[in-house]
């Protein structure tokens, strides 16, 4: 350590007092002190220092991170991101790095809870718990059918949890409908692949973001919402244009070379222009389109009407803007289109999705380095609900209505096929409504929180009361949702168990058991196990002793499909290759000593339709259902807020220095000619009103959005209250994000709360 | 049958056994980490961090020259606003719950085209820091080889200056702790050749450390980014780059939302306390001197009364203090800083306005009680008039100090005029009053109900009253949170103070009808209830206060 100035300024004779008239150590700088890390980290805190490491991906989004796990005594003490996984390179985003922290809370539920006679929620044991949970669906059933009992399930569980799930509500308890919340995020882009690739196959893989000579980003933020792909986007050393539609001036799209700030739900319209101009301008690639789809003659004449005029004067984009980013993405050597939630959560998500998809085949782009059709998926396993929920699809992506299908899955799990039902689920928003007219009697959700997501909350909660038997396993007592359950089943989180996630670009990652679950938690694994049990289908389960060898069963359904990963030897091959994206089959692996730790789809041109073409699929463009208008004359916008904040803050929450990253309160971005207008300043609280609610919340003055547009984060419970309840209609994916409402300044805001 | 299902439950519970017992059990890690443990712990313990690869190019090749000292630089076009540095800085420095020492802030730009930009912000180991300047026991030292301001947490004694001197609001004060504690740059990284938590951290390669000169000077109009402090208060050295950080027009996510500040409360009731006394005894040597000329000398109990009196506010004071500081077993060191620090100043020049005021009333008292002790009596006359006068200097030099303490932070609404004339206000106002009720003085009580008005008039005009056209931003702002936030504070201010006015008249009557003691003791009250009026003065001085700040985010 070099000198202090006052060991410097000391006369001699007063140098050996220097440590008693200043302090240069002593336990508070002790606290601070680090200490070489070993195991490739750096200078460590004590609070971190490790006897040994191991590695998992993160259960937030579907970026899946790598993290790295500090044990001491074979327990995570903390984490940090893992250098050498191929996803993100030694980052993570604040959700990542406090990941273990939220599993510490006084609201983890501990063990089961059962409402009593006088309303309660109160302590019973498993036993207890588990019988009432058969007593109660069981009795549900005899009364009003096998199929009156559904569940609903999540993004954020194991794929062998899901397949658990999906295979024991359906087959083993006689459920017919079953839903996740996947269906609020990835239920569009899920839709618009199978219409268009054949198959639910995103095609990229994360080193096309460094790829690109063109990306564009419709509906997607991911400086906010996916920040370690925005990592790989900032890699990219090509000096890329990037073009961002969004009717926000978000961090990406101020980032971009073009942002094209359209009015709310014109970007079908605005796709479709610049579709035909990339047709006018001659930038097709004549030799793909030929070979390799079908439908082109129906788009060009579809999209003939939708001239960079007339759209123009409908999105509030110049002709020119148009124009340019037509020319950019037809000219650029590789260009990759890429879409999250500002497309998927709409009422032409579906259409809108494969118009993107469109440009990219047209345009040739799709199979090659930095090229391709990609939705960002939302949750850290939403593609594993997709593949593995046994809800739409029958488990492993198959088809309910098949036979072959049946007999194929029955085989390989050792089941009866009359098991099996002969027809996909009911939707979530169907399930919800068929709570109304009694089809629905009871129901079992599975870590997700509609009454605080679901579109219309108010109505979603009104439902969910109505309900004979409503059942939630979660990690924490206190979402929205389990205060309103007659039974609640505490379930190990996120680093109290293990399974696979796979992440937006098919990589199947592992997570493991770090940390021992509070009480009497127990891993969602674990849950379905002992409901298998109690149920009396333990025999059906009786191969379902781990998530490794439920893997196993997956490996074995996947045989022959688009997602075949029959070619993983195991969890270890999928640890000590950071990650494997799926396909990998048992011929992959013949071929090849490992598998590429990245790789794309489609590079031979061949799709996943029986005749191996993409097809191009158009459609009309439909109005906004509830426009603004004299009473209502804003368009409220929906999204995330901040990158601390998940999804209904459920875990984020319950981290201090999360919480400290976003705004308490729930708060409404306006625009500063209607702050003026409405006579308030940045901070004053205003009261925000539907058609369907009315909340309050502070203003956010900001020039991000445009006039007489308002945008929530969707973190706060109170949003949904105002949103308007419409779907897809193909992807029965709720739109959150257009709806009309009203704004007044609340008096005397400023020292509410 | 009912044999049959028992038989199932007893199973199933064992069953339910053996789940739990497996939740438990995390050798399954083991298993796992085979491979993962071949390598790493075989590694040489100063092998290279596996992240070095990333973060090398972000760190400066060499070491500083003479001239130069390590700097962050930070890409305002690279920063996307994730906060991933400030849960690094968090979780890699092993700090407190809530605690790091990096902040992300926004502004947003509105011309030509709507801008939202993020700044990220930590201590800018300036070129001339304030928190070392500030700090009376030196808990500050600047590096001279990298130039980073590094805090000495078990020097420090938590009087939390440091948190008001540096404009970058930097040091936080733990109260776990009982001293704050700030970014030091990771220098253990830095000095092993290691980035920073938030350099190592960033997904977008934003901040890096960078070799800059030790003396880079600011002129007066520069700021580090829109709404920032002054640059040439402290010289900060970290450098923002990019085009976010040329634009002027820019309004902060957090603009117009202010939060009331730490009230302080030790140091309000110290200043006033202090300030009582060193205007008690100016007023009573005002009274002795002007009634010597008049050839009415002041009755020697009556000054040793109102010196009494001052002595015992003053003590009150000095004990009330400590409560102010998180280490006050460490506070012995506070002459430490006599050369920069006004603290130091202040507490070493009231620590001997208390001492030569003690003297003076003991010779007093001794005095007074006529003493036949030789030793006492051969002591000449003057000598108490002497260690009156100089408690009197010393005093109205602490008071100084007292204003200059804040001052020197350069915020707008402490500035010199402001903050002396509160302060010698109180210290007018109270020291009439007082010497009011020391002497009986109706004269003296109507000066006080005066003073009191006048000074409650000014304040209106400045902070308690209505906004005005002429209201500068800060004080508009100011005001707004003396409206809002502390409304109550404000209401209690002018209420004791008012009321102790009209004590004051009530004393008055009392003492012109020559029922001395009644006023006297009217008077008194008068006195307490002013003091408590200047005590919430005091504390809307201290949470009321706004100044320019680093951009910051709607909280």
């Amino acid at each position: 350590m070099t000198e202090t100035t006052l060991a410097r300024d000391l006369p001699n004779f007063a140098k050996p007092l220097l440590p008693i008239i200043q302090r240069h150590t002593g336990t508070m700088t002790r606290e601070l002190l680090l200490e070489p890390g070993r195991h490739g980290l750096g200078l460590t805190p004590d609070s971190l220092s490790a006897e040994s490491t191991t590695t998992s991906v993160c259960g937030f989004c579907a970026t899946g991170c790598g993290l790295r796990m500090h044990l001491r005594d074979n327990v995570a003490v903390g984490l940090t991101p893992n250098s050498n996984y191929p996803v993100n390179m030694g980052m993570a985003c604040p959700k990542g790095w406090e990941a273990l922290r939220v599993l510490d809370s006084e609201d983890r539920a501990t063990t089961p809870l059962l409402r009593d006679a006088t309303g309660t929620l109160q302590p019973v044991s498993w036993h207890e718990a588990l019988n009432e949970f058969c007593r109660r669906f069981k009795d549900i059933q005899e009364r009003h059918g096998k199929h009156s009992v559904a569940f609903l399930s999540t993004g954020q569980i194991a794929c062998e949890e899901m397949a658990f799930l999906g295979a024991l509500a359906k087959f083993g308890m006689g459920m017919l409908h079953g839903d996740g919340n996947t269906r609020q995020c990835m239920a569009t882009a899920v839709t618009a692949y199978k219409e268009s690739f054949g198959f639910d196959a995103p095609p990229y893989t994360y080193a096309d973001f460094e790829l690109s000579d063109c990306l564009v980003f419709v509906g997607a933020n991911p400086c906010i919402a996916h920040p370690i792909m925005w990592e790989r986007v900032l890699r990219n050393k090509r000096h890329p244009e990037i073009i961002v539609l969004d009717p926000r001036r978000t961090e990406t799209a101020m980032a971009a070379s073009q942002h094209m700030q359209l009015a709310p739900k014109t970007d079908l319209a605005v796709l479709y222009a610049i579709t035909h101009e990339i047709i006018e301008q001659g930038l097709i690639d004549e030799k793909f389109v030929s070979e390799h789809t079908t439908g082109y003659e129906q788009l060009r004449e579809h999209v003939q009407q939708f001239t960079a005029e007339r759209v123009s004067s409908a999105s509030g984009l110049s002709v020119d803007a148009i124009r340019r980013a037509a020319n950019s993405i037809g000219t650029a050597p590789a260009c990759s289109l890429w879409w999250t939630m500002g497309v998927n959560q709409s009422y032409e998500g579906v259409r809108t999705a494969q118009a993107i998809i469109n440009i990219a085949l047209i345009t040739g782009n799709i199979g090659r380095p930095g090229t391709g059709a990609n939705s960002i998926t939302g949750q850290c396993n939403a593609m594993g609900s997709r593949l593995w929920s046994n809800t739409t699809n029958l488990i492993g992506h198959h088809k309910f209505e098949d036979e072959n299908d049946r007999a194929k899955v029955a085989e390989t799990l050792g089941i009866a096929v009359d098991n099996i039902p002969t027809q996909g689920s009911w939707s979530y928003e169907r399930i919800l409504e068929e709570i109304d007219t009694g089809a629905i009697k009871g129901l079992w959700l599975i870590a997700t929180n509609p009454a605080h997501s679901w579109i219309n909350q108010t109505e979603a909660q009104d439902r969910l009361s109505k309900l004979e038997f409503l059942v939630v396993q979660d990690m924490y007592v206190s979402t929205e949702t389990a205060e309103m359950a007659d039974l609640i089943l505490p379930a190990g989180g996120w680093g109290e168990k293990e399974g696979t996630f796979i992440n937006s670009e098919r990589r199947y990652g592992l997570h493991k058991r770090v940390r021992q679950a509070p009480g009497e938690a127990l891993a969602d694994f674990q849950i379905f196990r002992a409901i298998a049990n109690y149920w009396g289908v333990a025999e059906m389960f009786r191969e379902w002793t781990s998530p490794e060898s439920v893997f196993r069963m997956m490996q074995r359904l996947s045989q022959g499909q688009p997602c075949d990963i029959s070619g993983i030897a195991g969890y270890e091959q999928i640890e000590r290759n950071g990650g494997i994206q799926w396909p990998w089959s048992r011929h992959d692996a013949e071929q090849h000593p490992a598998p590429a730790q990245e790789r794309r789809l489609f590079g031979n041109g061949s799709f996943f339709t029986p005749d191996g073409r993409a097809r191009l699929i158009v459609d009309q463009v439909t109005d906004l259902p509830e426009p603004p208008c004299d009473d209502y004359p804003w368009m409220l916008l929906t999204g995330r807020g901040t990158v601390s904040q998940w999804h209904t803050q459920t875990r984020t929450s319950k981290s201090p220095i999360l919480r400290k990253l976003y705004p308490r309160q729930p708060y409404i971005e306006l625009n500063l000619l209607d702050a003026q207008s409405l006579g308030i300043q940045n901070g004053d609280w205003v009261q925000v009103t539907s058609r369907r609610g009315s909340v309050a919340a502070r203003a956010q003055v900001t020039p991000t959005v445009e006039p007489r547009q308002a945008f929530m984060p969707m973190h706060y419970a109170e949003t949904n209250q105002l949103t308007l309840p419409h779907f897809d209609p193909h992807s029965r994916q709720p739109s959150y994000k257009d709806c009309a409402v009203n704004v007044v300044a609340l008096a005397g805001c400023a020292s509410r709360r | 049958m009912s044999t049959a299902s028992s038989s199932t439950e007893l199973t199933a519970e064992g069953f339910l056994l053996q789940l739990l017992q497996e939740q438990s059990d995390l050798s399954a890690v083991e298993r796992f980490s085979v491979w993962h443990d071949l390598a790493p712990d075989d590694l040489p313990h100063d092998a290279a961090p596996e992240q070095a690869r990333y973060y090398q190019s972000l760190l400066p090749a060499t070491l500083p020259s003479v001239d130069e000292q390590y700097g962050f630089e930070v890409d305002l076009d690279a920063c996307s606003g994730c906060k991933a540095c400030v849960v690094a800085c968090h979780t890699l420095n092993g700090l407190e719950e809530e605690e790091s020492w990096r902040r992300v802030g926004a502004f947003t730009v509105n011309e030509p085209l709507p801008q939202l930009r993020y700044v990220t912000t930590a201590c800018h180991h300036c070129a001339d820091p304030g928190c070392l300047n500030g700090c009376p026991v030196i808990a500050y030292d600047k590096d001279p080889l990298t130039g980073i301001v590094r805090h000495l947490d078990d020097q420090c004694i938590g009087c939390k200056y440091c948190t008001m001197m540096c404009p970058y609001e930097v040091p936080q004060y733990s109260s776990r702790l009982g001293i704050v504690r700030k970014c030091d740059m990771c220098h253990q990284r830095l000095s092993v050749g290691e980035a920073p938590a938030c350099v190592q951290s960033c997904p977008n390669e934003a901040i890096s450390i960078r070799n800059v000169s030790r003396h880079k000077q600011y002129g007066p109009e520069e700021i580090l980014v829109p709404s920032a402090p002054r640059s040439d208060l402290t010289h900060p050295t970290t450098k923002y780059v990019g085009q976010g950080s040329l634009s002027g027009l820019a309004t902060p996510q957090d603009s117009q939302v202010d939060h009331a500040h730490e009230s302080h409360w030790p140091l309000a009731v110290m200043l006033v306390m202090t300030q009582a006394a060193v205007g008690l005894i100016m007023m009573e040597r005002l009274l002795a001197a002007y009634q010597s000329v008049v050839g009415n000398p002041i009755s020697p109990v009556q000054t040793l009364v109102a010196s009494a009196l001052a002595l015992g506010l003053a003590l009150i004071g000095l004990s009330i203090a400590p409560l102010h500081l998180g280490q006050p077993l460490r506070a012995w060191r506070v002459f430490l800083g006599l050369r920069t620090s006004w603290l130091s100043r202040e507490a070493v020049l009231f620590g001997k306005f208390v001492g030569a005021l003690l003297l003076a009333v003991l010779l007093m008292s001794l005095n007074v009680a006529e003493t036949d002790n030789l030793w006492i009596r051969r002591i000449p006359g003057w000598v108490d008039g002497l260690l009156l006068g100089s408690a009197l200097a010393l005093g109205i030099a602490g008071l100084f100090s007292s204003a200059m303490i804040y001052v020197v932070t350069r915020r707008e609404l402490w500035r010199f005029s402001r903050t002396s004339q509160r302060f010698m206000g109180s210290a007018v106002v109270l020291g009439l009053a007082l010497l009011a009720a020391a002497t009986g003085n109706a004269f003296l009580a109507a000066c006080a109900a005066m003073a009191v008005t006048v000074k409650l008039t000014w304040e209106w005009s400045i902070y308690l009253g209505r906004q005005r056209a002429s209201d500068t931003t800060f004080q508009a702002r100011s005001r707004r949170l003396v409206h809002r936030e502390l409304s109550s504070w404000a209401s209690w201010r002018i209420a004791l103070s008012s009321i102790g006015a009209l004590f004051c008249v009530g004393a008055i009557a009392l003492l012109l009808t020559s029922r001395h003691t009644a006023g006297s003791s009217v008077m008194l009250l008068a006195s307490a209830l002013m003091i408590g009026g200047e005590v919430f003065e005091r504390l809307l001085y201290f949470a009321s206060v706004v100044f320019d700040r680093m951009p910051g985010v709607m909280k």
